[in-house]
């Protein structure tokens, strides 16, 4: 299955993820590494990505600590 | 016994609802006119466990799951949540599912929106998460995964995703990725955040584990996925796979041998089991029901489509012959939930094409009237569901749709109208909320309360408690209908004076009033 591995640094957000499946349409899976010591939070920065995909299978990594209460 | 991994769930979804699955909807609601405890007592009474605290019965995605740990060799059960103590002392993963885990989906959702009150699916789930034995195997490095059918609510939740720590959420069919997620919280490799399983990731059927222990009064999958596409709805998106009759039965032995001599055959739209496309394969149906019927006294459908009951009989006689080879001494009715959606054909085209199929999609409101007359005829009880505030809904889509309801009236049915929530295709839309209710959405819900309060008493005398046993629940659910008579009186005599717009401006202290509550926290 292809695969698709997407790097998100800094404030990089769901726009980088759409573009890098635009670049590679035929991807079925997709591994996002976001770097971020805000843990559970940075979700938002891809929910809306996350929450319009329906057809490919996506993997979601936080880089840093998790920030549990 | 020391597990490895315990899977769980709160009260509200580890119970088999006294033995009648369609108790489960109670647990959406708030506590109403009765305290919590005794509607929990209505809805969720506690199972039978064994010595180490395993539910004799327990929900079937849950048992999908044990049986796909327990089948790559770990060591995992369902535990029932209030004998979790002694377990997670050794424990090192706690997965845990719901159908609703924040009440953000319906019909909870318009519970509560409507009273103002969390339902208490979602105070229960709330409780369980915030157990010390929890909170402190968390401390100790407890790894928390979390999945199920409302694993998206998550994303909305962000806060509570956070304070009760959970490591991994789970969106889809998990029996694949749940063992290497298992594998990787036991070795203390680093675990995602966030899974989705896309269709190409799903389970084949023969990658399907069967259940090892007994499932919810029963419930056996007999299919997955549904060919007709509606937008709203997020099961058209996976791949249609239908299960052989020797699966199914191994799965009703399970359950047979656990003591259980009822069941729920589960799929989108049971009369296609077997089908080619939308075309229904009576030989495929009868042998199905033939072998339920072997095992079980009495047997449901889980959800069913209109059209296809409607063609089923049409064309072959299936329900006549359906029902006759499933009514006999133990068994008179039968009950299934089915999607109404909308009565307006232009809503229809837009959201829902193929929902007629074969019929063309103009036919929708005779389609729905000519399946409900055929189900009452043949005593099947179906639950129709409608759905408020779908995308690009008008006022006339919202006058159909009531007057559907009137053709309707005379049918066995409970009908409940259901607030949009953005799944399916139609996830990135916005949310239905109660600020946006018109008249017209009123006066829907008005004649959706009074048939269902008006069949429920029938349901409830004629089928649903019978017997000596069913005596005390039989009575308290019709105090409950009562009370519910007496506040919807209530309302609609302030609907009478003052309009809907007009009882939103007025300050009147009433459960339709209450503050809007937001299903989300992030």
């Amino acid at each position: 299955m292809s695969e698709l591995v997407i790097e998100l640094k800094g404030d990089e957000n769901a726009e980088k993820v759409e573009e890098a499946v635009r670049s590679k349409p035929s991807a079925r899976r997709l591994v996002i590494r976001i770097a971020a010591n805000d843990g559970v939070s940075s979700i938002e920065r891809v929910r809306s990505f996350l929450v319009n995909n329906i057809s490919r299978s996506v993997i979601v990594y936080v880089e840093g600590e998790r920030d549990e209460a | 016994m020391k597990l490895d991994i315990v899977i769980t769930s709160d009260r509200t979804m580890i119970t088999n609802h006294h033995g009648k699955e369609f108790l489960g909807f109670v647990t959406t609601g708030p506590p109403v006119g009765v305290p919590e405890r005794l509607w929990m007592w209505i809805c969720a009474p506690k199972p039978k466990v064994d010595r180490w605290g395993r539910p004799l019965e327990a929900p079937y995605g849950l048992r999908k799951i044990e049986a796909a740990l327990v089948n790559a060799g770990f060591n995992a059960a369902i535990i029932d949540p209030d004998h979790l103590g002694p377990h997670l002392k050794h424990a090192k993963v706690l997965m845990i599912g719901h159908h609703d885990y924040f009440a953000m989906a319906s019909p909870s959702i318009e519970w509560w929106l409507m009273t103002g009150s969390e339902p208490v699916n979602r105070r229960s789930f709330l409780r369980l998460m915030r157990r010390p034995e929890i909170r402190e195997a968390k401390k100790r490095g407890l790894k928390i995964i979390a999945g199920g059918p409302a694993a998206w609510q998550w994303l909305w939740n962000l806060d509570y995703w956070r304070e009760f720590g959970i490591d991994t959420v789970v969106d889809g069919e998990a029996e694949k990725v749940v063992v290497e997620l298992a594998a990787k919280a036991l070795n203390g490799e680093e675990l995602p955040l966030y899974v989705y399983v896309g269709p190409e990731d799903v389970p084949s059927i023969e990658e399907i584990p069967e259940i090892k222990g007994a499932s919810v009064n029963g419930l056996v999958e007999i299919m997955r996925g549904c060919p007709r596409g509606c937008k709203f709805c997020p099961v058209t998106l996976r791949p249609l796979r239908y299960y052989p009759l020797d699966k199914i039965e191994r799965e009703l032995r399970v359950n047979a041998s656990a003591g259980l001599d009822r069941c729920i055959l589960h799929s989108e739209d049971v009369l296609i089991y077997g089908a080619r496309g939308l075309e229904p394969n009576p030989d495929a149906l009868l042998k199905l029901h033939a072998l339920a019927k072997k095992y079980c006294k009495t047997l449901a459908w889980s959800h069913a489509t209109l059209a296809e009951v409607k063609y089923a009989q049409e064309k072959y006689k299936l329900i006549t012959k359906l029902t006759e080879l499933i009514y006999d001494e133990h068994q008179q009715y039968l009950g299934v939930q089915i999607g109404l959606e909308t009565g307006s054909v232009n809503l229809a085209k837009k959201i829902m094409p193929a929902k007629a199929a074969p019929y063309p999609i103009e036919m929708w409101p005779q389609v729905v009237e000519d399946a409900v007359a055929i189900m009452h005829e043949h005593r099947i009880v179906p639950a129709l569901t409608l759905i408020l505030g779908l995308p690009e809904e008008t006022e006339d889509d919202l006058a159909q749709t009531a007057e559907l309801l009137d053709r309707l009236k005379d049918y066995r049915s409970l009908i409940v109208p259901m607030f949009f929530v953005p799944l399916g295709v139609l996830r990135d839309r916005g949310w239905f909320l109660r600020e946006h209710l018109k008249e017209g959405h009123v006066e829907i819900m008005r004649k959706c309360l009074w048939h269902s309060l008006r069949w429920a008493e029938d349901i409830v005398s004629t089928f649903y408690f019978k017997g000596a046993r069913y005596a005390p629940l039989r009575w308290t659910l019709k105090l409950f209908l009562a009370y519910v008579k007496r506040k919807a009186r209530e309302v609609e005599k302030w609907l009478e004076e003052a309009g809907w717009e007009g009882l939103k401006r007025a300050e009147v202290k009433s459960a339709v009033l209450q503050p809007v509550p937001r299903p989300c926290r992030t």
